[in-house]
């Protein structure tokens, strides 16, 4: 790659307004470094703008919601645009879901160097030192997708760049011209296309258990040639992070967590020293699955866990997920036992010749009932059958009939 | 177990009981009410459990202190054998189970042996109740009523969890057990009231949610500080803009103040300035330019009449120039001879050098030599034989002589001619000292020899005489040898052939031990013969070697030292004597050809003498000097040719010398032609000859030549000067001209006349620009002054047409409105400020954030709780058609049999006990197969299926080998007459069919008859204590 002649930090989906989620328990010492995860991550990439000395930042939805956020956010972002307005840095600014126009009444705290730029204010000409345009559009309206007939194609030499929200069909753009789609709305990096270059930052801070991984912002350089170069900037300051143990019928409470203690040492050298919050997952079969079909050895384990002292690092074990054999051995199916008549009976219902479960019928009535109701009508068909799959273990342990006081047992045993 | 006695001492109504030979069926213990029937039941739970119900009532009775503890017997039999229990009963604050006070006893044969300790005991006593625990104790196996109500509803106690895990009979775990587990888990969860941990976390989740929004309502007050800010930022911006107006004012109007003055004589000055009226427009420069033209029009006519005055000095001077015009119309002829006068001085000396040096003496030499000369070239050729073996012979004499010089005769010297001698003689003495060292050596290693030989014949002559050992070995063979020869003989008697077989060997060793030794005797002669061989052998080679040496001896002389150092001497003078007779060989054949070059040389000198001779003798013929070497002939030959050669050279240098002195005479007229022509006189001298003469006219007419050609050249430059002169004039009059011109347009373009006073008219205008720079001057130091505050005219139009009072009154106004705008400033930028420390005070609240996590951690325990509530929803409804399966075809082993008890009981009215494996329910179909809850039973109807129920699980208990007595106090009473009957009927049965020990308490007769009709045992109980104290009571208040 040539030198580059623009430069630029794209970043999106910081959500000021939402802290961490999906942890059922929450580590005392780590409340505040939780509360502070999201505010430094989007600090470091101003920080990075202003350490890479860039052309300007692209912000692409998803920043902050001032329904929901509080003043703290507010603010904060306030600040941090008025750190790159000192040093001459303009912020062109996508909105997303979360941050439309309509619901920002918090604007006219922003500096002058934040563009908000959306339908007819959507085409900004953004002036390099070396004399060059650079040509940024942002989306016609505030959707959920991105249609490529709404940005006309590039009809001249000048590097355009197109800015937009949600999710995208990446083949549909190649056709139009641009240099470089900056999208938002999806918090997992990622790259969609080469040719244009449609990229997706993804968020700077990890909220929940699903969200692994280093999260970032990118870095964009653009030559003369029209090339573009992506390098990610790692931002998060709290990590998460999810792994996975392979037991068998031989694995031992001691090898199991000897396992996971070497997992977790690979995560704590991935984390560089920041918070790492931890979700297992627990797969395979033997007794050590089974005894951890019971929700107190999954307690029990997960306190045990964290009671350890890690090397003086902070570690919060988050959850357990155990995942038993997709399949049983086949003489469970034919043998003459409840268990037996239970796994026919399961299959039977996967086979779809079975009626199918109801878990709303017994909720009793009244409010409570309609909120699990609800809850469990909001969840996904995945999520149902992930539910037939984990009753289907359950009974399958139930109904084993084997010693749980033997099949149980915590890491300092 | 069964129990065949029972002893019990102040066991609560009890003082003293004994019953002995209990039957191992129905034992029927009949009394009235308060006869103590209970107690007894009582006292079997606690003689197995500890359990003392009395223990209150006894404390409270007045001395209980002084009372002794109550003491039960009993004598039970099992598999393993009879024993004695007894045990002492605490008498506790409360009723409590003990494992304490009970003794253990085996009764095995005669002999009793009680077991040790208390532990001990209790353990025994826990193997013989086979594990059964006091509460199934008394809701199985010794039951009232009370108790059997109590199982009746099957609710969580052991013995109805024992019922429904009967359903493990057929598999290995409980059907029952995993939907307990699993409604228990879910309820917990949410059960069917809608209570629970998800209802507990909706609940928490609603509280903290308002307590979230009552936080978020009043952090939400940031929007209106945010928006009451951006109205006073408005403000404040108004504000500043008019404060800055009113500053920028009031800084025009303390300017204006400021620059009055120079304001007032900037007017002055452009009053005096028009007073001056209309100038004529003439600038300074331009005054200065009129002045420049006229010192150039006076500098241009000064320079024309100098240039004037040059040119008539130069055409004086060029007219009094000496020239010769003839002499400079004939330049090139004079430069060209000039220019041949090297070549004709040549001349002139050639030709002089020539008609000198010719004198008759020198050419009669010439002739002479010339003749020699021809005669030593005729004469070469003949000569040259001769000269060519004089040198020859020369060249041959000088190779021999220098062969001669490198070998030259050696010296010979008399001690070499005996060299040869002395070496012989040396050599032949140090061979013989060789010889003798030789026997010496030989000598020595022969004595050796010889002691060695010595040894060995001493070791020989030992050897000769036969060692023990060998004549043992030998003889000892030899002698069993004829031992067995004897014996042999001595057998032949007995056994022939072992007789002959013993001979034969006797015979055999005999003759291998003489063998042997004949042999040995034979190898040690031979030894000795060529020891005795090799030894004279020595001694004649010792005699010959010391005649040798005797030989040797003679023939060296004696007292010489050590042979070994003679024969080192011997050897050095060999060495030394070799050489020297080597060197007299080569000597020998130095001096042979030293001699023989020296004949050479002197027949090389002869040769040459001869040769010499026949070249004087051709000398001589020739008539040339005998002295003349062959050399001196060829120097003398080539010198002849050389005179001969330069002779036709100067011949022809004079034949030449006389046509260049015809030339010399040619030029020589020219010469005078040329003098005469630029009229100079030519000086004439007869003592030099042509060419001098010549060149000296050439000379004279040269030295005229460059004094013309010096004139000539100031005349041109004379004239170069005057033509330069000319255009010179010719230039400053055309510039004079020039400026003229120039000058009366200047003066029509100023609209000045050419006869105005140029002096008069730049006073005035000097006068006019004095007020213009003054005004200039003002206005730059007005526009100073303002600098970036305003405009100069701004300041004018403040200073134009107002007094100064009206200005003071106008700064005053100004200052006044400016500090009310400042106050005002002042108290909005407070306001921001105050709004600006709410909002950041508002920004690190974090209530919210900490609401948020917490609302999330609810979230995630919610979504957890309502995951797992489905799984187990899911997963009882999955076994919910298993349920339905085992409820119809695979209800336990127990109900089926208490179905038939029930069936017994009540005469085939209710056929079918059954239980719903999900919610615990009991229940019964009738006759017409309706179902029934055993809920829903009449009392007369629940207590025979409860009944049933008891000797089911008994008849389970006892297949699983745990066989308890059933202690039965007095459930008939609600039974109807057939009920009581059939109920009877079955307990005989069970009883006896199952081998069952059962107690039957009862105070009812008609149940007494009918037991009694069955067969049963029956005991009427006695008076108890308490009945005893009552009948003496009622007996004295009676008397």
């Amino acid at each position: 790659m040539a030198t580059p002649i623009f430069k630029c930090i794209h970043a999106s989906d910081l959500h000021l307004e939402q802290t961490f989620s999906g942890m059922e328990n929450l580590p005392v010492a780590l409340l505040d470094p939780l509360l502070d995860a999201p505010y430094l991550a989007a600090e470091s990439i101003f920080s990075a703008a202003l350490s890479e000395n860039v052309d300007c930042m692209l912000l692409t939805g998803d920043i902050l919601s001032p329904q929901e956020a509080g003043p703290r956010s507010v603010l904060f972002l306030v600040e941090q645009c008025e750190r790159l307005a000192q040093r001459g840095i303009p912020v062109y600014w996508a909105p997303g879901g979360s941050d439309p126009p309509v619901r920002w009444q918090a604007a006219s705290l922003l500096p002058p160097n934040v563009h908000r730029i959306l339908g007819k204010e959507r085409e900004i000409i953004h002036r390099l030192q070396s004399g060059r345009e650079v040509r940024l559009l942002g989306p016609q309206e505030n959707r959920q997708a991105i249609r490529p007939g709404d940005y006309p194609a590039v009809e001249d030499e000048r590097i355009s760049l197109a800015l937009g929200y949600g999710t995208v069909r990446p083949e549909s753009l190649g056709e139009l011209g641009y240099h470089y789609w900056a999208l938002g709305g999806v918090h997992l990096r990622e790259t969609v296309a080469r040719e244009p270059t449609v990229h997706y930052p993804g968020t700077p801070q990890g909220r929940s258990p699903q969200e692994t991984g280093p999260r970032g912002c990118t870095l964009v350089e653009i030559d003369t040639d029209g090339l573009v170069q992506t390098s990610p900037i790692v931002t998060d300051a709290v990590r998460w992070g999810r792994y996975a143990v392979e037991v068998d019928l031989e694995t031992t409470t001691e090898s199991l967590y000897a396992k996971m203690r070497s997992e977790l040492g690979r995560g704590l050298i991935d984390a560089a020293s920041r918070p790492l919050l931890i979700s297992w997952r627990i797969a395979g079969n033997g007794p050590l699955v089974r005894g951890l079909q019971a929700t107190a050895a999954v307690t029990e384990w997960l306190e045990q866990l964290n009671a350890v002292d890690c090397d003086g690092a902070a570690v919060w074990h988050v959850g357990i997920e155990v995942i038993c054999p997709a399949e049983y051995p086949e003489d469970w199916y034919a043998e003459e036992t409840i268990r037996g008549e239970f796994l026919r009976t399961l299959k039977e219902l996967q086979d779809d010749s079975a009626p199918t479960l109801n878990p709303v019928e017994p909720l009793p009535p009244g409010s409570v009932g309609d909120a699990v109701s609800r809850r469990i009508a909001e969840q996904s068909d995945e999520q149902t059958a992930l539910a037939v799959k984990r009753a289907a273990d359950l009974g399958v342990y139930l109904l084993s009939g084997e010693d749980e006081s033997s099949s149980t047992g915590h890491p300092t045993d | 177990m069964r129990i065949h006695s029972l002893s019990l001492t102040d066991f609560g109504c009890w003082q003293n009981l004994s019953l002995g030979n209990l039957s191992g069926h129905i034992n029927v213990l009949h009394g009235p009410n308060e006869a103590g029937k209970s107690t007894l039941m009582h006292f079997l739970r606690g003689m197995f459990y500890g359990h003392y119900p009395f223990a209150s009532q006894v404390l409270a009775e007045e001395g209980s202190q002084e009372k002794n503890p109550p003491v039960g017997i009993l004598g039970v039999e099992t598999a393993t054998g009879k024993y004695r229990v007894e045990r002492t009963f605490s008498l506790g604050a409360r009723p409590v189970l003990s494992t304490g006070g009970v003794s253990v006893e085996s009764l095995v044969a005669d002999e009793s042996q009680e077991t040790e300790g208390q532990g001990a005991s209790a353990t025994t006593l826990q193997v013989l109740l086979s594990g059964v625990d006091a509460a199934m104790y008394q809701n199985v196996f010794a039951f009232g009523l009370d108790e059997m109500e109590a199982i009746g509803v099957l609710g969580q106690t052991e013995a109805g969890d024992y019922l429904y895990d009967l359903s493990a009979g057929v598999d290995r775990v409980s059907l029952a057990r995993v939907f307990r587990s699993l409604n228990s888990e879910r309820d917990a969860l949410l059960d069917s009231t809608g209570e629970g941990e998800i209802a507990r976390l909706l609940e928490e989740q609603g509280a903290l949610q308002a307590k979230r929004d009552e936080v978020a309502e009043e952090l939400g007050r940031y929007r209106s500080l945010i928006s009451e800010r951006g109205r006073l930022e408005g403000k404040l911006q108004q504000l500043d803009s008019s404060a800055e107006e009113e500053k920028t004012r009031a800084a025009i109007c303390d300017l204006a103040a400021a620059l009055r003055p120079s304001w007032e004589k900037m007017q002055e000055a452009s009053a005096s300035r028009e007073a001056l009226g209309v100038i004529p427009e003439v600038t300074e420069a331009q005054f200065l330019a009129l002045e420049e033209l006229d010192t150039q029009e006076n500098f241009l006519r000064e320079q024309s009449r100098s240039i004037e005055e040059r040119i008539a000095e130069a055409a004086e001077t060029l007219r009094a120039l000496p020239l010769r015009e003839a002499m400079l119309r004939d330049g090139p002829e004079i430069e060209a001879l000039l220019a041949q006068r090297p070549w004709i001085a040549s001349r002139a000396q050639n030709i002089d050098r020539f008609s000198g040096e010719q004198s008759s003496s020198q050419r009669q030499a010439r002739a002479e030599s010339l003749e020699l000369g021809v005669q030593v070239q005729e004469a070469l050729p003949r000569l040259r034989n001769d000269a060519r073996a004089l040198k020859e012979a020369r060249a041959v004499i000088r190779a021999a002589e220098a062969a001669a010089r490198d070998h030259p005769l050696p010296v010979a010297e008399q001690e070499d001619e005996d060299a040869a001698a002395q070496l012989q003689a040396v050599e032949e003495r140090a061979a013989d000292l060789k010889r003798r060292i030789q026997l010496e050596q030989r000598l020595l290693q022969l004595s050796d020899t010889r002691q060695d030989l010595e040894l060995q014949f001493e070791g020989l002559l030992q050897r000769k005489v036969l060692s023990v050992r060998v004549l043992l070995v030998s003889g000892s063979l030899f002698s069993l040898g004829v031992m067995l020869a004897c014996s042999g003989l001595f057998l032949l008697s007995v056994a022939t052939w072992g007789g002959i077989l013993l001979t034969l060997t006797g015979i055999g060793g005999s003759v291998a031990g003489g063998w042997l030794k004949r042999m040995l005797q034979r190898a040690e002669d031979r030894e000795w013969d060529a020891a005795e061989r090799q030894r004279e052998l020595l001694a004649s080679q010792q005699q010959q070697a010391e005649a040798d040496c005797q030989q040797i001896d003679q023939r060296l002389d004696d007292g010489r030292g050590p042979y070994a150092v003679q024969l080192r001497e011997a050897e050095k003078q060999c060495a030394t004597l070799q050489q020297a007779v080597a060197q007299q060989r080569a000597n020998a054949g130095s001096r042979e050809v030293a001699e023989k070059l020296a004949a050479e040389v002197a027949e090389a000198k002869a040769a040459y003498q001869e040769a010499r001779r026949a070249w004087q003798r051709s000398l001589h013929a020739e008539g040339l000097p005998a002295k003349l070497s062959p050399a001196a002939v060829r120097r003398l030959a080539a010198r002849c040719r050389e005179e001969a050669e330069v002779e036709k050279r100067n011949a022809a240098l004079r034949a030449e010398a006389v046509a260049q002195q015809e030339e010399l005479a040619a030029i020589g007229r020219q010469v005078e032609a040329l003098l005469e022509k630029a009229h100079v006189a030519a000086v004439e001298s007869h003592d030099l000859s042509v060419g001098q003469l010549l060149l000296s006219k050439i000379d004279l007419l040269a030295q005229e030549w460059s004094e013309q050609t010096a004139l000539f050249a100031e005349r041109k430059q004379l004239r170069g000067l005057r033509w330069g002169l000319a255009r010179e004039h010719r230039q400053c009059r055309r510039q004079l001209k020039l400026l003229q011109q120039r000058k009366a347009r200047t003066f029509i373009d100023l609209g000045l006349s050419a006869s105005e006073d140029l002096q008069q008219l730049a006073q005035t205008c000097a006068t006019a620009r004095g007020y213009e720079a003054e005004i200039a001057s003002r206005k730059a130091e007005m526009v100073l002054a303002c600098g970036t505050t305003c405009e100069f005219e701004t300041v004018v139009s403040e200073l134009d047409g107002v007094t100064e009072d009206q200005l003071r009154q106008e700064r005053e106004r100004i200052a006044k409105q400016r500090k009310k705008t400042g106050e005002k400033i002042v108290e909005l930028a407070q306001q921001r400020a105050r709004l600006g420390e709410q909002l950041l005070s508002l920004a690190n609240d974090r209530r919210d954030a900490y609401l948020q996590l917490e609302l999330s951690r609810v979230e995630a325990r919610l979504e957890t709780a309502t995951s797992r509530w489905r799984d187990l929803v899911c997963t009882a409804q999955l076994l919910d058609s298993i349920r339905r399966c085992y409820e119809q075809q695979r209800q336990p082993a127990a109900l089926q049999e208490a179905s038939v008890y029930l069936d017994q009981m009540t005469d085939g009215r209710y056929r079918r006990v059954w239980t719903r494996l999900d919610r615990e329910m009991l229940c019964v179909d009738d006759f017409q197969g309706r179902s029934l809850p055993a809920s829903s039973l009449s009392r007369g109807t629940r207590e025979p299926l409860m009944l049933a129920l008891r000797l089911a699980l008994v008849s389970q208990f006892a297949r699983r080998g745990i066989r308890m007595p059933l202690v039965l106090d007095d459930i008939l009473v609600h039974f109807d007459a057939e009920r009581a009957r059939l109920a009877v009927t079955l307990l005989q049965e069970f009883a006896s069919a199952g081998g069952h020990q059962i107690f039957f308490f009862t105070c009812h007769k008609h149940l007494v008859t009918l037991l009694t009709e069955m067969g049963a045992e029956v005991r009427l109980l006695p008076e108890t204590r308490a009945r005893t104290d009552k009948a003496a009571s009622d007996h004295s208040q009676a008397a």
